[in-house]
């Protein structure tokens, strides 16, 4: 028996289901024409030759009923939402769908949605992957998924931008994109300046109102929008978001590299360190839990392992990104998560999204220098935090910072010291409750020390 | 009733052949509408132009 996944539940034009750990699109004879359009009129060969969505194979379904085609996606690496998402990655996302968009009109088709999460971070770069979100374009109709694309990506660059790099996170509350009405109502005033958030922001925010309302105003007749005037509006939209550039700030964790306990010698050390600890486990998946700008987590990536960079700081995992970007790398996903408040379920009966713990577990999973943030900036005692971390991976790479390193003394230095059993060997003893040690290295030059750990059977 | 009446709305102002799976919203077509005309007009003087200056672009290039 075929099931659909849980988040795939929205558009009667197909559906996503899973067989033998593989994810496969079956497509139903609803949407049969515009699926064969979007093949013939060339727009799909011309999408995946520019690598801007999924490609896929259409493999074999006499066994479905009342099933059209099935076809077989290439398989993402991982899955991730937009709060998730640092603000260059949403503003790609988002130029991918209007570029998108303004393709399939010259073809003589249309986006019937532009949900942020039709997009996926693959292979370090943003890529369109529902198929089925193609319907015949109908000259005149104005853009049916325009409300969406204001929700999912204008209004959350908007406010990202001018009111704090933080707000992706309203995307957890309103799955369906941040309602204008909110979005016009936090943004400054001087926004109303702009022509494009003038327009599709605040006053499509009081359109919205109005027609909401009045059942008389819109009587007259259908409206018409003729295609120049669609292409200047994506256009415009399009322009804009091209120009939103964040200013050049340093991020919460901006020195990181250079202020911390280390010495160029140390740091080497430690990088030796990790390398050889993954060529002891050959991991085929790995999670860098505060990775910061990555550097650590590039020693897996740099070796083609599927890796996603945790960051709870939004600046350092779009430098990240740009940093992906300009090299091409293929194996690093950055991704923005408060780890004392991790991504949980979400959506319809909390099945639609999926938590941090549910993409996992993976075959590694890195804490470098993290461990003082979670038991001391969080109180979260040793046990709890190791019970977490055994669910994530089969393998820990953590690195333990004691009382009198200056990281940990800073954050110790405005409140009272009620962590009498931080150190190395009540971290030894509680760790040990959920994984064997397998090793233990000194970093020279610090004070701090580096464990392979293994989760217990 | 209010939810019908939005409903009715939403009839009257999309066109019958096809209906969006998504329901577009009535304020987000009017202002599409709205502010199609100057975004078209905008869009074809951005072509024009450069369509004009390519054309003035080759002619300097073949005088050099």
């Amino acid at each position: 028996m075929i099931e659909a996944i849980n988040s795939s539940f929205r558009d009667p034009s197909g559906f996503i289901f899973k067989q033998n750990s593989e994810y496969f699109r079956a497509i139903t004879p609803k949407a049969q024409e515009n699926f064969d359009l979007f093949h013939s009129s060339g727009l799909y060969d011309e999408l995946v030759s520019g690598g801007l969505i999924l490609p896929h194979q259409e493999v074999p379904s006499e066994k479905l009923s009342d099933v059209y085609k099935v076809i077989r996606p290439e398989q993402l690496q991982w899955v991730s939402y937009p709060y998730e998402w640092s603000f260059g990655m949403l503003k790609r996302a988002a130029l991918l769908t209007l570029d998108i968009q303004v393709r399939a009109l010259k073809r003589g088709m249309s986006l019937k949605d532009a949900s942020a999460y039709n997009v996926q971070f693959h292979k370090g770069k943003a890529v369109f992957i529902d198929t089925l979100s193609f319907e015949k374009l109908e000259p005149g109709k104005p853009w049916v998924a325009y409300k969406q694309f204001a929700q999912h990506f204008l209004a959350p660059l908007a406010v990202m931008y001018h009111n704090d790099l933080r707000l992706n996170q309203l995307m957890r509350v309103h799955i369906d994109g941040i309602p204008l009405e909110i979005a016009s109502s936090m943004l400054p005033a001087k926004t109303k300046l702009s022509p494009t958030l003038m327009i599709h922001i605040h006053l499509h925010s009081k359109y919205q109102k109005k027609y909401s309302e009045s059942a008389t105003a819109t009587k007259k007749k259908t409206p018409h929008l003729s295609m120049n005037g669609m292409m200047g509006i994506l256009g415009q939209l399009s322009s804009y978001i091209q120009g939103l550039k964040l200013p050049e700030v340093e991020t919460e964790w901006g020195d990181y590299y250079n202020f911390t306990n280390y010495k160029d010698e140390s740091f080497q050390a430690k990088k030796r360190i990790i390398e050889g600890y993954r060529d002891r486990i050959n991991p085929k998946t790995a999670w860098d839990l505060g990775a910061n700008r990555g550097l650590f987590s590039r020693i897996f990536s740099d070796k083609g392992i599927p890796t996603i960079a945790w960051d709870i700081d939004p600046i350092a995992v779009d430098k990240n990104f740009n940093q992906i970007e300009k090299a091409g790398e293929t194996s690093l996903l950055p991704l923005v998560v408060d780890l004392t408040n991790p991504s949980n379920s979400l959506g319809w009966a909390n099945q639609e999204r999926m938590s941090l713990e549910e993409r996992g577990p993976v075959d590694v999973v890195m804490a470098l220098a993290l461990i003082h943030h979670i038991s001391i900036s969080n109180n979260v005692p040793f046990s709890k935090f190791a019970e977490y971390l055994s669910r994530l991976g089969n393998y820990l790479i953590l690195e333990f910072v004691p009382k009198g390193d200056s990281q940990v003394d800073i954050l110790l230095q405005t409140r009272e010291d009620i962590f009498n059993q931080y150190d190395q060997k009540n971290f030894e003893k509680f760790f040990g409750e959920y994984f064997e040690i397998l090793s233990k290295d000194d970093i020279v030059g610090s004070s701090r020390t580096l464990y392979l750990l293994k989760k217990k059977a | 009733m209010k939810f019908l009446a939005l409903s009715a709305l939403v009839l009257l102002n999309t066109p019958s052949t096809a209906l969006a799976y998504l329901d577009p919203g009535t304020g987000s077509y009017m202002i599409q509408v709205a502010v199609g005309l100057i975004a078209g007009a905008v869009f074809m003087i951005k072509n024009y132009w450069v369509v004009i200056s390519g054309y003035f672009r080759k002619l300097f290039k073949k005088d050099k």
